[in-house]
């Protein structure tokens, strides 16, 4: 009988001992998380959180799928669950998504922002926004550089209505003449075709203006709003990390170039220095975002590329952000 | 009648028994392999990939702790697919020049030949090579290696002229209807 009792507490013990280790080996995986990106150095706290361990360290295995093409990676994204759980994205292609598939996606916060970066180049001669008038203008029509040359223009009491506008992708402002009497007075594209070209083309051209003070091209962190909901905590501890992230890149220039280097190859990372320099880490929503994004909805919407006025209550959900990170988030957002 | 259905009888023998050999050797061999590269579900660990497609020929790690794995894989051959049509050929044109009787003294003498070639290249098919990113977490995250860096400067599709006259619809009055579509179509650099 006492050998009976003793061999049922031990299966006890034994069935026990198996479910706790079961619940311990549960409770040490990460969480697993895939994110979609694009390999721009303006994402390098995502780099830094990855090499440096800051996902780990929040309990987040972190896997990163990086696309070059922003509509692709959309696509991908908008299949829905297996398609990747955040999407870093640049604020047009994010409000232009936002607006085909509201009210579920959601953006979580403005990782890096970049105004340097975007750069019109003009004829010798050029020397304001004035002098562009009735000028051919070449632009990437419906990009952030279309958008920012749009902010310069207004800024300057003008309108696209004042210049014609010419849709050149960046990379044809090195086949550019600029003596040439019928070519284009000024390009507006992103770096670092602004310094090649200046490169290339010498006195026959100079910087008129970079974007500083007009706005700026954005990488924001989207998601689903059922994500945030399935998975509680997760966006607020992938803040934290990127937060680290985006401080350590800060401090490690050398580390996020080499970073670029294994991870993307090439030799010339003249463009990951150029990028690095020019692009502001952000990991919040603050004034300046708002402000950006107010203004980049009312050029959109004078652009037809919205059907109704752009709401940031609906865009932004500042709720992960505010948990996790309260004092990143400016009063603007609800 | 009765001999004559003898010789069909053996020759359809000698057919299967040696004259089909090099053709089901072809055959076999045109239907093995992988004729578009293999692209294992996305999410799949690297063990049930190297599982599916055997050990990587290499693997270069990666700077956040994922990795490249490069593995080779057999291509279907079209060589053999031809080498189907060639033995069933010299098979069948050996009959048709001897009325038949070729297949009972000359197929078998050819066919150690054939089976030769085909033995050859049965066993020296063609392989090619695929890559794949794995993440930090060992799981498929991409198909071949990561993109190189590049700033993109991506553009949203334009409206079309019908969206951009419909938006500017809700202006009710005429003039601010006309400004509306002439804003747009200047920014879309529509005539």
């Amino acid at each position: 009988m006492t050998f009976l009792i003793g061999s049922r507490a031990l299966r006890v013990a034994l069935v026990a001992l198996l479910w706790c280790s079961a619940l311990a080996e549960a409770v040490d995986e990460d969480t697993k998380v895939l994110v979609l990106a694009q390999p721009l150095a303006r994402a390098d706290a995502i780099w830094m959180a990855q090499s440096k361990g800051f996902f780990k360290a929040e309990g987040l295995a972190v896997s990163v799928r990086w696309m070059t093409s922003g509509a692709d990676m959309l696509g991908v994204f908008g299949q829905g669950r297996d398609g990747g759980d955040f999407v870093v994205v640049s604020e047009l292609s994010a409000v232009n998504f936002w607006q085909s598939v509201r009210p579920d996606f959601v953006v979580i916060a403005a990782l890096a922002r970049d105004a340097e970066g975007y750069v019109g180049i003009a004829k010798a001669g050029i020397s304001d926004a004035q002098a562009l008038g009735a000028k051919a203008v070449a632009t990437r029509l419906g990009s952030t550089s279309a958008w920012l040359l749009g902010e310069y223009l207004r800024a300057h009491g003008m309108s696209e209505r004042d210049v014609e506008l010419k849709n050149e992708g960046p990379e044809s402002i090195l086949a550019w003449d600029p003596g040439a009497a019928d070519g284009a007075a000024a390009f507006f594209v992103r770096e670092p075709y602004g310094a090649r070209a200046l490169a290339k083309h010498g006195d026959h051209v100079h910087l008129l203006t970079t974007a500083r003070g007009y706005g700026h091209g954005y990488l924001l962190l989207g998601t689903w709003k059922r994500y945030l909901e399935d998975h509680p905590g997760v966006a607020e501890r992938l803040l934290r990390a990127l937060d680290r992230g985006r401080v350590y890149a800060a401090d490690h220039k050398n580390e996020v170039v080499e970073f670029a280097r294994g991870m993307f190859g090439g030799d010339d990372v003249g463009a990951v220095e150029a990028d690095y320099a020019s692009s502001d880490g952000v990991v919040g929503l603050d004034r300046i975002t708002f402000e950006d994004f107010q203004r980049l909805g009312g050029w959109m919407m004078e652009a037809g590329l919205l059907t109704a006025p752009f709401d940031p209550k609906a865009f932004f959900d500042p709720a992960p952000l505010r948990a996790s990170l309260p004092d990143r988030v400016a009063p603007e957002f609800p | 009648m009765a001999p004559r259905l003898a010789l069909l009888a053996a020759t359809f023998a000698v057919l299967v028994s040696s004259g089909g050999c090099s053709t089901a050797i072809y055959y076999a061999a045109s239907r093995a392999g992988h004729e578009t590269p293999p692209q294992p579900r996305l999410g799949l660990t690297r063990d049930q990939v190297d599982a599916e497609l055997g050990t990587p020929v290499a693997v270069t790690p990666l700077p956040d702790g994922g990795q490249i794995a490069t593995y080779k894989y057999r291509q279907r051959d079209p060589k053999a697919k031809e080498g189907v049509k060639t033995s069933v050929g010299i098979h069948a044109a050996i009959g048709y020049l001897t009325q038949g009787y070729g297949w009972l003294l000359i197929s078998p003498l050819v066919e150690p030949v054939l089976m030769g070639f085909a033995i050859h290249t049965a066993a020296n098919p063609p392989h090619g090579e695929v890559q794949f990113t794995f993440g930090p977490d060992g799981q498929l995250v991409d198909y071949g290696r990561p993109p190189s860096y590049g700033p993109d400067d991506p553009a949203v599709e334009a409206p079309s002229v019908g969206v951009i006259r419909q938006g500017c619809r809700s202006y009710a009055e005429e003039h601010a209807y006309v400004e509306c579509v002439a804003g747009r179509f200047a920014i879309w650099r529509i005539d």
